[in-house]
């Protein structure tokens, strides 16, 4: 997938992702790599940005976490609405997909 | 370059929002660390990206936000221009005429109005490109200025002969709206702030 292409879902797959957990952006990143089988290997950098707009929006909350031992750092978790939006993104994209699927997936 | 470096780069990069910078940079230096352990300095720098590209990609994230809160803010001075020009008729018995000081206070605000509905139509068509929203806010300042400075001047004319006015309601309303006027100016210049490091 074009880096064009998982911009445009990557708000999504943000939401997915914190949708299983609270997670610090590292983390995050982690599991957009490994979760993807390693087809998604994101600039690291553009996962923070998308993180505060989605904040901003009210589909995240974020607050810092000091283990005992170990590094301060920044958790988010999803919100109600966070956990709404992320229901109908699934939704569209089980459409999205599927019509993309009839169309592409097999030949007439 | 190190961490340290990159981190003052990306300070001066994010310089457009000060407040933005310090929520930052403690998030990023604790991910550039961490990553750091396991790739090195140089390695994990590369893969988060030029300080450039992140302060455009916040801009860009940020810049839908400021648009609505300079938006609310345009609402908010309309709704109390409008509620103030009332109370100061009411208050100083002020004629209806056609006189320029009440055109530009009654004109001003109905363009203004105009103005920010049409704001609220292009916002809510958000993300899309929102350079045409910020110039069409700038006009409803401008409007919204103008109008309550021709209900100010209109009613300092008026107090002389305006009876029992009471003053010290009128001179905290005229406050408010001021208040209101500076607000709205400061956030729609770091709104434009924001537009610029997006456009660079």
């Amino acid at each position: 997938m074009t880096s064009e292409m998982l911009k445009g879902h990557l708000d999504a797959i943000l939401l997915a992702v914190l949708g299983a957990e609270a997670l610090h952006g590292y983390a995050i990143i982690e599991a957009i790599r490994t979760r993807s089988g390693g087809h998604f290997d994101l600039p690291e950098g553009t996962v923070y940005p998308a993180l505060h707009r989605l904040e901003q929006a009210g589909l995240l909350a974020s607050h810092w976490v000091q283990p005992d031992s170990g590094r301060k750092r920044r958790v988010y978790q999803l919100t109600d609405r966070g956990r709404g939006s992320l229901v109908e993104r699934r939704d569209g994209w089980s459409r999205f997909a599927e019509g993309v699927e009839r169309l592409l997936g097999a030949p007439a | 370059m190190n961490i340290a470096d990159y981190l003052d780069e990306l300070d001066r990069a994010l310089a457009f929002d000060p407040g933005l910078s310090r929520r930052v940079r403690p998030e990023i230096e604790s991910h550039l660390r961490e990553a750091a352990e396991v790739a090195g300095e140089a390695v994990a720098i590369r893969r988060f990206g030029a300080p450039s590209d992140i302060a455009r990609a916040y801009a860009e994230a940020g810049l839908p936000a400021r648009l609505r809160r300079a938006w609310f803010i345009a609402v908010l001075l309309l709704g109390v221009t409008f509620v103030l020009m009332r109370l100061r008729t009411l208050w100083l018995d002020l004629p209806v005429a056609a006189d320029p000081l009440t055109l530009i206070d009654r004109g001003g605000l109905v363009a203004a109005l105009a103005c920010v509905l049409l704001a609220w139509a292009r916002l809510r068509r958000l993300p899309s490109p929102p350079t045409r929203v910020a110039p069409l806010l700038h006009v409803a300042l401008g409007l919204l200025a103008l109008s309550v400075g021709a209900s100010l001047l209109r009613a300092a004319e008026a107090v002389p002969s305006g009876g029992a006015a009471p003053l010290p309601l009128m001179a905290a309303s005229a406050v408010a709206e001021l208040a209101l006027v500076v607000l709205l100016l400061g956030e729609l210049g770091r709104a434009d702030r924001y537009r610029r490091r997006a456009a660079a």
